[in-house]
């Protein structure tokens, strides 16, 4: 066998050759967008021969949690939980005379398990087990123990990717409860979460609530966000900025829910048989 | 062959139900060694095997692309280069399991260390994945040698 034929069958280069493959990838995937979209076709593509497992596990879960004790407590908080966003939106929509958004189009809540949380995108973006088959849409709030922690910026069909509020890209409008004052809800991108524009001359109660208002059309007002913390030192162009708590751990995200419409949760129910 | 994407697909399923309570053990890595013992295989393919095994499973389930893939890929070789160093005598049972729970156990760290960020109990899910795996990559070792016993003495 002559000399370098025998060298190409050498282990060494073989392995030294994948090494520095897998390096490669691993840099390409911290910095080109499109990887992700590698990462979601081959979740969608095994989602095919993973189903039986995915459909076993569903029910195991099911009925597992059924056994457990504290379910219908659970099912209470769930449904008390339903019930205090709707009141809240109820109020809001009632104080402001908008009748048009009717009850048969109240949003329901969809569960969805965190899939992967980027160390690197800590404080931007999570993805979840839920999408375009459960009703999830482009857009739609996501919440945590019943705070806003983020929403929808891209669906596939059988999950999504959530921007976070702590996100530098996250951008809506703000009230605070006590006041009515409103301000731009932005992230740092470093796990703060800003209220932007508030008047310099306004002077907000720190330990104020912050929810959502009627500004934005993809959200519900009254949802909750967390408490005013700090008031902003620098000023810029008459507007100050506060800092905002939210009223979950952020760090310890495993599992949120989406906010869909009544229609698209029932066809998800029907779809599902639950 | 078929063994080896029998039991990555074992793994995933393994993965499926485990997300939350232990990490899976590693199958896909465990068949891949074996076939290589068994030495009907060239080693550079089953190398290259074992990376474009882990770059899918990262793809499914870490989002580091290349990350299992390079572990799954630098074992292989240091297990070739073991296997073809030994002498006859010397490729037993003993040493492939020895070589299958170390692997497991790097790999098992690997995944301990990306996890840490997202889940609090991670050292949980890999003693577990340890308790559960450790026995599988004996199987495979006796697999590999059935009529033997550890030492290579029948």
């Amino acid at each position: 066998m002559p000399r370098r034929y025998r060298e190409i069958e050498n282990p060494w280069i073989h392995g030294g050759l994948a090494a520095v493959v897998a390096c490669l990838l691993l840099l390409l995937s911290f910095h080109l967008p499109f990887m992700r979209y590698v990462v979601d076709g081959v979740s969608l593509t095994l989602r095919i021969p993973e189903y039986p497992a995915l459909y076993l596990r569903a029910r195991g879960t099911t009925f597992l949690r059924w056994l457990q004790s504290g379910e219908s407590m659970r099912r209470r908080v769930d449904a008390l939980e339903r019930e205090n966003i709707r009141l809240r939106i109820l109020l809001a929509q009632h104080s402001l005379e908008e009748e048009e958004l009717t009850t048969s189009s109240s949003p329901s809540l969809v569960s969805a398990r965190v899939l992967l949380r980027h160390p690197l995108n800590w404080w931007e973006e999570i993805k979840i087990d839920a999408g375009a088959s459960r009703g999830v849409r482009i857009g739609a709030p996501v919440l945590f123990q019943g705070h806003l922690v983020g929403r929808v910026r891209q669906v596939q069909p059988f999950d999504a990717w959530v921007r976070l509020i702590t996100s530098r890209s996250f951008s809506i409008p703000a009230a605070v409860e006590d006041t009515r004052d409103l301000g731009v809800l932005t992230g740092s991108g470093e796990g703060q979460i800003l209220l932007r524009y508030v008047p310099e001359e306004r002077t907000l109660p720190v330990g104020s609530s912050v929810i959502t208002s009627l500004l934005d059309e993809d959200f519900p007002p009254g949802i909750p966000i967390g408490v005013l913390t700090e008031r902003g030192s620098a000023s810029f162009g008459g507007f100050r900025s506060y800092t905002i708590r939210s009223g979950v751990p952020l760090t310890r995200l495993y599992g949120v829910q989406v906010m869909v419409q009544k229609e698209e949760a029932a066809g998800e129910k029907l779809a599902t048989g639950d | 062959m078929k063994w080896c994407f029998l039991l990555w697909y074992f793994q995933d399923v393994l993965q499926i139900f485990g997300e939350g309570y232990f990490f899976a053990p590693e199958l896909f890595l465990g068949a891949v060694l074996l076939l290589m013992s068994s030495e009907e295989y060239d080693h550079p393919g089953l190398i290259w095997f074992s990376f474009l095994g882990g770059v899918i499973w990262d793809a499914r389930w870490t989002g580091f692309i290349g990350m299992t893939a390079g572990i799954y890929a630098v074992l292989a070789t240091f297990f070739s280069s073991l296997w073809n160093s030994m002498p006859d005598t010397g490729r037993n049972k003993l040493l492939l399991f020895a070589f299958l729970g170390g692997s497991h156990l790097a790999v098992g760290i690997a995944r301990c260390l990306l996890e840490m960020s997202l889940q609090d109990t991670v050292w949980v899910l890999f003693l577990r994945q340890q308790i559960v795996g450790l026995p599988m990559m004996y199987m495979i070792a006796r697999m590999a040698f059935p009529r033997e016993g550890l030492y290579g003495a029948p």
